[in-house]
């Protein structure tokens, strides 16, 4: 008697005392563009799997929608997307980072972006790191492609581009070890993403 | 009812002293060494090492002049006043230990699995586990914890394994200024995290063993030091091989994030950080149910059944306060620290050296 009074005393406190954040509540982004705006701001833009399509699909076709956001770092955007929408925004299942040329050649701007990816452990360090001119542009054809385009990347990644994986983890130890790291270059072409080249990452200017 | 089944067999100690002293601070170990003396991290872990290796003879020597379980020798040779105030030093010390260990949980799961979930959400059933072992009986808890050391360590090797061709050997190569101030600081914080070695107090009576099992037992723990000591330094050496000394500073729990890079052969499975960090919850549940279980065996016959059960709510009901009202793990780990070097660990040393003291006495 005394054991089920227990259990259910845990069960009540597990299922009402506290509201839960179910699965449905949250949006995982599966790739991210972060680009710089000619006013100096950051442009990030999103692209997650269509939960609702799934199921009407029954899984066989999963859509994408995308959403891009502007702010001074990632967290601001981050607050931006959680104040506007009605999920929280989650990072778990990031595949891809696509960086856009602007913001590499700010110097400042760069560094507070690979601060800001250093000090968060949100942004899983395997993920694919890929440069473009714009990379909203590389996001967004997520909605127009058949299947998810961060899958697309990652067959790109292995089987045309032959260079050694970049992940963010390369990228950012490449950055602050003073490493040079060579990243493959994105570009659209006919409604795809197509891999045009390398170019290298600045390294950090800080002393050790 | 509590367990009477009051033993522990050589491979529980084994492995329970290994799984008790590594998985706390093997979350946060590179970092703190990266933190304190950037390139040259490895020579305060030595340096913290042997202060460690010195502190497990003082506690095996201790050991082996009481013979008997700690809390029947205290009880033998103080009154009931003096008897309650040890008693009470060890409870406290157990209960900040245990909730800065759910705290360190808590944040891991919030970081990694369950973003924005409540806190109290996440350690109610780590609770509720621990408490459960703890009522138990210290065999119940060996058995678990024999089992769950092949779900620890064997996936936490087979990713330092699938992790070593990645490994950068120009991260090792000492630069900048070798701070001796900041190698001695870091090097006594090093040595404190071996803290959880005074368990081995707790592991039961050499009265009844042959001498033969009473050299197994203390060959069995210096060999379970040893291998946790190789494995810290196989995951410092993979965690800044892979990420450099900077990341690794800056990340908070840099060891987890190793397990995000491994990747099986034929993408079997894509990522196997959700699935290793079952190694951390299993490793933490260990720690944990080790302070419960041990403040519950220090009263094992001093009060009835009921308030036994009474006292170790009491006792995981106040550590998950603790780790409640504690929001930033940081700066929590900071005070944490220096709580274990100006009371924790001086306690830790001078109560058994109080204890042997008033048995000399007693004997002159």
């Amino acid at each position: 008697m005394r054991k089920g009074l227990f259990v259910i005393g845990i069960l009540f406190l597990l299922f009402s005392v506290q509201n839960n954040i179910d699965i449905e509540d949250r949006n995982y982004g599966l790739i991210l563009g972060v680009d710089l705006k000619q006013s100096g701001e950051w442009k990030g833009t999103y692209s997650f799997a269509d939960l609702s399509k799934v199921a009407e699909t029954k899984g066989k076709g999963v859509e994408s929608i995308s959403l891009s956001l502007s702010g001074n770092s990632m967290k601001i955007m981050e607050q931006k997307y959680n104040t506007f929408q009605d999920t929280e925004l989650e990072y778990g299942h990031l595949k891809a980072l696509i960086i856009g040329k602007e913001m590499v050649k700010d110097t400042y701007q760069y560094e507070q972006l690979m601060k800001e990816l250093t000090n968060s452990d949100e942004y899983s360090r395997n993920m694919l790191v890929f440069l473009a001119d714009e990379a909203s542009e590389i996001v967004k054809l997520d909605e127009k492609t058949t299947g998810l385009l961060s899958d697309k990347l990652k067959r790109l990644e292995e089987r045309h581009i032959s260079s050694k994986t970049i992940t963010l983890k390369t990228v950012l130890r490449g950055y602050w070890e003073k490493e040079t790291v060579k990243v493959p270059v994105l570009e659209v072409y006919r409604g795809n993403p197509k891999f045009v080249g390398y170019e290298y990452l600045p390294v950090s200017k800080k002393k050790v | 009812m509590f367990s009477e089944n009051y033993e522990l067999s050589i491979p529980q100690i084994k492995k329970g002293f290994s799984i008790e002293v590594f998985a706390t601070f093997s979350l946060t170990m590179p970092a703190l060494l990266t933190r304190g003396m950037g390139y040259y991290g490895i020579y305060p872990f030595l340096m913290g090492t042997f202060l460690a290796v010195l502190y497990l003879f003082f506690l095996l020597g201790v050991k082996q002049k009481i013979r008997i379980h700690y809390g029947d020798y205290v009880k033998e040779q103080f009154g009931k006043g003096m008897q309650w105030m040890i008693l009470l030093l060890y409870f406290v010390r157990f209960l900040i230990k245990s909730g800065y260990t759910m705290l360190l949980f808590v944040t891991l799961i919030q970081n990694n699995l369950l973003r924005s979930q409540s806190k109290f959400i996440i350690l109610l059933p780590f609770v509720i586990l621990c408490g459960y072992v703890a009522y138990q009986g210290r065999e119940t808890r060996g058995k678990t914890l024999e089992i769950l050391s092949f779900f620890i360590f064997v996936p936490l090797f087979l990713t330092i394994l699938l992790c070593i061709s990645e490994i950068n050997l120009k991260e090792f190569l000492p630069k900048g200024v070798f701070q001796w101030d900041q190698f001695w600081t870091t090097s006594m914080l090093v040595f404190l995290t071996y803290n959880p070695m005074e368990f081995l107090l707790f592991y039961g009576s050499e009265q009844e063993d042959t001498k033969q099992k009473q050299t197994r037992t203390r060959k069995a723990i210096r060999n379970s030091f040893f291998f946790v000591f190789l494995s810290h330094i196989c995951l410092f050496f993979t965690t800044v091989g892979l990420f450099g000394v900077q990341i690794t500073k800056s990340t908070l729990f840099p060891t987890f994030a190793i397990m995000e890079t491994a990747k099986l052969p034929a993408d079997f499975i894509s990522r196997l950080d959700i699935l290793l960090i079952v190694f951390w919850i299993f490793g933490l549940f260990g720690v944990v149910s080790g302070y419960s279980t041990y403040a519950m065996w220090l009263v094992k016959d001093r009060v009835s059944n009921r308030n036994k059960s009474v006292i170790l709510g009491v006792f995981l009901i106040m550590a998950l306060g603790i780790a409640l009202i504690s929001s930033n793990l940081e700066r929590a780990t900071d005070i944490y620290f220096r709580y274990l070097m100006w009371i924790d660990f001086p306690l830790g040393i001078l109560i058994p050296i109080v204890i042997l003291l008033k048995k000399k006495r007693r004997k002159v």
